[in-house]
């Protein structure tokens, strides 16, 4: 729990805060306080679903851009709040080599070792194929764990610092 | 948590709070959030409870930033705390940048930052106490 507290006093609140100061430092401030409200309740009690909610809310705003002519001021907007977005999704689940930091990847780094393991071969025996599921359920239940000890703190932290650089005159 | 402190750092983070730069900046502090948030018929502002309150139950120096930076983020009725707050965070940083000199693992500069925090928060409402009494004598 110590530990915890200590990664989300000073990694998880440096990470969340470098992440939204780089993005309005170069695009501004383009998605609501509700918007934000909205990501805040949902790293609280569905964490899991955070992905999901990004790739819906960039969803939204591509479709907004559509017809919308780039002279209009709101079709700057609607290109930040698709890159607003698709950062958040990658925050919580970003992969590869082109993802320096995400949540997911600090997840994976964390796995025990005693999680990793390769699936075995259908023909292998049933006792085999049985233990593995096993550690799969232990693994899955690792991970929800996991989840909600780190995405609500770094989500805390990332809103309230959005909220912080949001000028007042905007919604 | 505070008790589990050592002693040493204790009386070090005291002497730290007892210097008179901080006492000079937690007086600065308390008339400005008198001047900010003033007093609520008489009694202490709704806000600087709040404040306090977060300060003494949080765990981590963090939840305490996040809340000024919450209430200075909200659509309307911020403007007190858009006025104040960049001064506290200001404080709240100087804090975390405190316990990182006087301590060197993390788990003990993570409760160094709290009681450093609560010592803060107890000097600076104290003078925020301090004005609203004078405020409130009767003038001759």
């Amino acid at each position: 729990m110590l530990d915890l507290d200590v990664r989300i006093d000073t990694e998880l609140l440096e990470r969340a805060v470098a992440e939204v100061d780089g993005f309005v430092n170069k695009h501004g401030t383009p998605v609501t306080r509700t918007q934000i409200a909205g990501l805040q309740q949902i790293a609280v009690n569905e964490p899991d679903k955070i992905a999901n909610f990004a790739s819906k809310q960039k969803e939204r705003a591509e479709k907004r851009l559509q017809g919308i002519k780039e002279s209009d001021p709101k079709y700057q907007k609607f290109q930040s709040e698709i890159v607003f977005w698709a950062m958040v999704s990658n925050l919580c689940s970003g992969k590869g080599a082109q993802v320096s930091w995400s949540l997911l990847k600090l997840r994976e780094q964390e796995m025990p070792a005693d999680y990793r393991l390769d699936k075995p071969h259908p023909s292998a025996p049933a006792e085999e194929r049985n233990r593995f599921h096993q550690i799969q359920s232990q693994k899955a239940q690792w991970e929800r764990r996991w989840n909600r000890d780190h995405f609500p703190a770094f989500f805390r932290h990332f809103c309230a610092h959005y909220k912080y650089r949001k000028p007042a005159k905007e919604d | 948590m505070e008790s589990s402190l050592d002693l040493n750092l204790i009386q070090a983070a005291d002497d730290y709070l007892d210097q008179e730069q901080q006492r000079k900046i937690f007086r600065e502090r308390g008339e400005e959030l008198y001047q900010v948030f003033r007093a609520n018929e008489g009694r202490v502002s709704t806000q600087v409870r709040n404040l306090q309150q977060i300060v003494i139950s949080a765990r981590r120096l963090s939840d305490v930033e996040d809340f000024v930076k919450n209430q200075m983020g909200k659509k309307s009725g911020a403007e007190d705390w858009r006025s104040v707050g960049d001064h506290l965070l200001k404080d709240l940083e100087q804090i975390r940048q405190q316990a990182d000199k006087m301590a060197k693992e993390e788990p003990v500069r993570l409760r160094l930052r709290i009681y450093l925090a609560r010592g803060w928060v107890k000097a600076v409402v104290g003078n925020y106490m301090y004005h609203k009494a004078i405020q409130e004598i009767p003038h001759a």
